[in-house]
């Protein structure tokens, strides 16, 4: 086994005693439970977002506000509960007229939105002081679209993608981006291009925040399929499109330190 | 975590469903040596409702695939979920067993 298998190993292996220790929170009254639950967002569940495990790291968000934060966790879960019907409402009055433009310009897509996560609105809500009523953005919708051109993906053993892909995917994300901005409001602060400059994780996406029809703001992410499936399935995705040969040596570089931090 | 083992004629399949993490791996120790004991089979698992997997559930994959070479048999890992292909990949898993969608 190598380097890079044997860090990785032992770091999958703490996030997941991590995971279990945040389940036995709720009976442990020997453990300081909010400062376990404050080391788990500040260092384990980054972790397990660099490394692409998209669901364990979800679940250690998500079971750090439950257990250390109970209070908080109650609130927002019904809060969100009782907001999901507007979310909706809201979601589907938006999407109606980018449809109607996208479908005009020839788009192959699906336009979908997710209520976010306890977590993230706890967090937002903590990080700025706000009340529930405060945070706008209680959902994230997505366009996830198939490139204009139809050209072949490459084969896992080539080590760049076709530029000409890249490329086309680049020019309809801009070309979503005008549409979307053509019908609303643009926040002026808060596009996110990780296309030009993907995230660590590898992460691809041209994110914007526009005025809703409800004089909300609302996130809306652009992606190709193949970015949507580099975000949802991580760097096991990466290595389908990229290929794995000639290893990662970042990655390996970074897993022996943070194997040391966790 | 459960594991199901249905043992046919010609092949053996097996669910698995739940998380394959530390604990887990020591509770299946006697359903991974039941499929032990059929690796002269082809043994089919079927991982779609498998969603996590630690190092100690890797080591079982790996006794399995041991035991398959040595008797002959072979190992079908099939609907691998992302979390647990994302595991395979980076440890080099995916090239060790065949692997259906």
């Amino acid at each position: 086994m190598n380097d890079i298998n044997e860090a990785f190993l032992s770091v999958l292996d703490k996030l997941d005693e991590r995971r279990s220790l945040l389940l036995q929170l709720g009976e442990r009254t020997d453990l300081d439970a909010k400062a376990i639950a404050d080391e788990t967002m500040a260092l384990h569940a980054p972790t397990a977002e660099r490394l692409g495990l998209v669901q364990l790291k979800r679940d250690l968000e998500e079971f750090s506000v439950k257990y250390g934060y109970p209070e908080d966790y109650k609130n927002l879960k019904k809060l969100l509960r009782e907001s999901e019907a507007t979310a909706q409402l809201v979601f589907e009055t938006l999407k109606a007229p980018i449809c109607s433009l996208l479908d005009e310009s020839g788009f192959e897509y699906r336009f979908e939105y997710r209520m976010k996560s306890v977590y993230s609105i706890w967090r937002k809500m903590t990080k700025k002081s706000h009340n529930f009523d405060d945070v706008y953005d209680l959902f994230a919708s997505r366009v996830v679209f198939k490139p204009h051109e139809k050209i072949t993906m490459p084969v896992p053993d080539e080590k760049a993608l076709d530029p000409n892909f890249m490329n086309v995917e680049k020019h309809d994300c801009w070309k979503i981006y005008t549409i979307i901005t053509s019908l609303y409001r643009l926040h002026p602060a808060r596009t996110r291009d990780w296309i030009t400059k993907p995230r660590p994780s590898g992460y691809e996406a041209l994110q914007i925040t526009v005025m809703g029809p409800d004089c909300n703001w609302v996130e809306i992410q652009i992606r190709s399929e193949r970015m949507n499936d580099l975000a949802e399935n991580g760097r096991a995705a990466h290595w389908k499109y990229k290929g794995v040969e000639g290893g990662d040596l970042d990655l390996e570089q970074w897993l022996v330190e943070i194997d040391k931090k966790l | 975590m459960k594991l199901k083992i249905q043992n046919d004629e010609q092949s053996v399949l097996c669910e698995m469903s739940g998380r394959l993490d530390t604990a887990a791996s020591m509770e299946i120790i006697a359903e991974i040596q039941e499929l032990v004991d059929l690796a002269h089979k082809k043994i089919v698992v079927d991982c779609s409702e498998l969603t996590f997997v630690s190092s100690s559930g890797l080591r079982q994959f790996l006794t399995l695939r041991k035991a398959t070479i040595a008797k002959g048999g072979s190992v079908l890992l099939k609907s691998l979920q992302a979390e647990v292909k994302q595991v395979f990949a980076i440890t080099g898993f995916m090239s060790l067993f065949e692997i259906e969608d």
